[in-house]
């Protein structure tokens, strides 16, 4: 009776603590489409969203609102179960990756050994989501950005994976409170800058993984129309869009913890300004995450996107020779260290 | 312990849904996606085992990077081509016949003699590693025979491919 009790009061915990999260990632996501126009507004020379509530901060509810109203068009032509499932699978894992981040030293929904592969790894399986919609939608518009997603996605996962393959190398551990833990030991407090070329080579395929500009291939509109989400329309729409949002917090996210530290600051930041010592350690990897979603929008709005050809050539001509000489420098760093 | 035996009862049972499906469907994408969830399913069962690390390698480079590729060769045949699969199913039935009634007796004959006593009913049913044993050490004909029996979609899709080539060519 006790242990149920027990298991009880554990799921109930685990509950509220995904409430929390989701709460907060899917405020943060509706508000990132308002920052995201009001930014790419301001670098244009426009306002941006202004009508809606003060300074237009009700456009993302009226957004939601319009989204969910929306007639749901289903083409003749279109697998009907595939094309139904395709966005749920993107939002499904894209939220999935969020159990297993920290938010906290104290705080995750999973405490989960391998949580840098399992990220990894729901991260592949999100993908499916894209290129199945692309198939499902019986257009070759949609069948073309799926086929490209398919290229991109499998080109920029192995830079990715051998960009953390360095990290973890470093830390010793999968577990992602250890390597922000092995940054905080560490010198220079960071992963960013003794493994920098790791970094930019993560921070490149960041913007690939989540599809955002300049490698916003699958649903170029120029040429594409929209790509994999041609076909989609009202709340389904949404869906893709609130998992494209949601990866780029996950990528963030892991960004930071890997790269800049997570929650923690370099001591020789600290001891140069005391005053950041009060910080709690949530607010430091707040500002650290909006810090790159900041880039994302930044980027989006400035460079050009990339020719297929170029986005292939980058990947496996350039990152990946990158990503293997950073783990080769780490491998070096790690065993000078220990001799 | 209950929880989890119930959890590997309901992945097991999904697993020869799934594989079964592979079979049935009249779809390359949707046989397709049953193995994807195949996949997924046995990274899951080798959770099971405590080999965490297997089990996230074999959803990322199978079910995350393999079977993209395999996705991408799908969508380059034109939808007629991946829509019902014909072939010729007799062959397949009659050399099917022997090894199916074989497997069915052999595992009604099982089903009477039940499970030696020096497996514990705690330890097979909420341990997949004393299960796996049991299976491996008193029922290797059976799970010989099964596995022979799976093969047979392997085989079948040869033969689809062999009688459309056929038919092509004439």
């Amino acid at each position: 009776m006790a242990s149920n009790s027990h298991l009880l009061w554990d799921i109930l915990i685990i509950l509220l603590k995904i409430a929390v999260v989701l709460g907060i990632v899917l405020l943060h996501a509706a508000y990132t489409v308002y920052a995201e126009r009001k930014i790419i507004g301001r670098m244009q020379a426009r306002l941006g969203p202004t009508e809606v509530g003060p300074y237009g901060l009700l456009q993302p509810i009226a957004d939601l609102i319009k989204l969910l109203f929306k007639e749901d068009i289903i083409p003749i032509e279109a697998h009907k179960f595939i094309f139904q499932i395709a966005p749920l699978l993107v939002l499904v894992f894209a939220i999935t990756n969020l159990s297993v981040i920290p938010f906290h030293p104290s705080f995750s929904i999973a405490d989960v050994n391998l949580g840098v592969l399992v990220i990894l790894a729901f991260a592949g399986l999100g993908t499916y989501g894209i290129i199945l919609a692309g198939y499902s939608s019986g257009s070759k518009y949609s069948l073309l950005g799926g086929l490209r997603s398919a290229a991109q996605i499998l080109s920029y996962e192995i830079p990715l994976g051998l960009s953390l393959a360095g990290v973890i190398l470093y830390a010793e551990s999968f577990r992602i409170q250890d390597i922000v833990e092995a940054q905080a030991k560490s010198l220079i407090g960071m992963n960013a800058l003794p493994q920098i070329l790791g970094f930019i080579v993560f921070l490149i395929c960041a913007f690939a993984e989540t599809n955002r500009a300049p490698f916003d291939l699958p649903e170029a509109e120029s040429e594409l129309v929209a790509g994999y989400i041609t076909e989609y329309s009202g709340f389904r729409m949404g869906i893709f869009f609130l998992g494209e949002y949601i990866s780029m917090y996950v990528m963030s996210l892991l960004i930071s913890l890997c790269y800049l530290g997570g929650w923690t600051l370099p001591i020789w930041l600290t001891s140069l300004l005391p005053f950041l010592k009060v910080l709690p350690p949530t607010l430091i990897l707040i500002i650290k995450v909006y810090l790159f979603i900041f880039l994302f929008i930044w980027v989006r709005a400035t460079f050009p996107r990339y020719r297929f050809d170029q986005l292939m050539s980058m990947s496996w001509k350039v990152l990946i020779p990158a990503a293997l000489l950073n783990f080769i420098w780490i491998a070096l760093l790690k065993w000078r260290l220990l001799t | 312990m209950i929880e989890r035996a119930i959890a590997l009862l309901i992945f097991t049972t999904l697993f020869f849904i799934f594989t079964l499906f592979t079979f049935f469907f009249r779809h390359l994408v949707y046989q397709f996606l049953c193995i994807l969830v195949l996949m997924v399913l046995q990274g899951i069962l080798y959770l099971y085992l405590n080999a965490e690390f297997l089990a996230a390698i074999q959803v990322i480079v199978y079910a995350g990077a393999i079977l993209v590729m395999f996705l991408f060769t799908l969508f380059l045949f034109p939808e007629e081509d991946l829509r019902d699969v014909k072939g010729d199913f007799r062959s397949l039935r009659y050399t099917s016949f022997l090894p199916v009634a074989l497997f069915i007796f052999l595992f009604l004959w099982e089903l009477i003699r039940g499970i030696p006593e020096s497996y514990l009913p705690q330890k097979i049913y909420f341990d997949l590693r004393e299960m796996a044993s049991l299976l491996f050490n008193e029922y290797w004909i059976i799970l010989f025979i099964l596995a022979f029996i799976l093969s047979f979609p392997m085989v079948a899709l040869y033969v689809f491919f062999k009688e459309e080539r056929e038919n092509g060519n004439s």
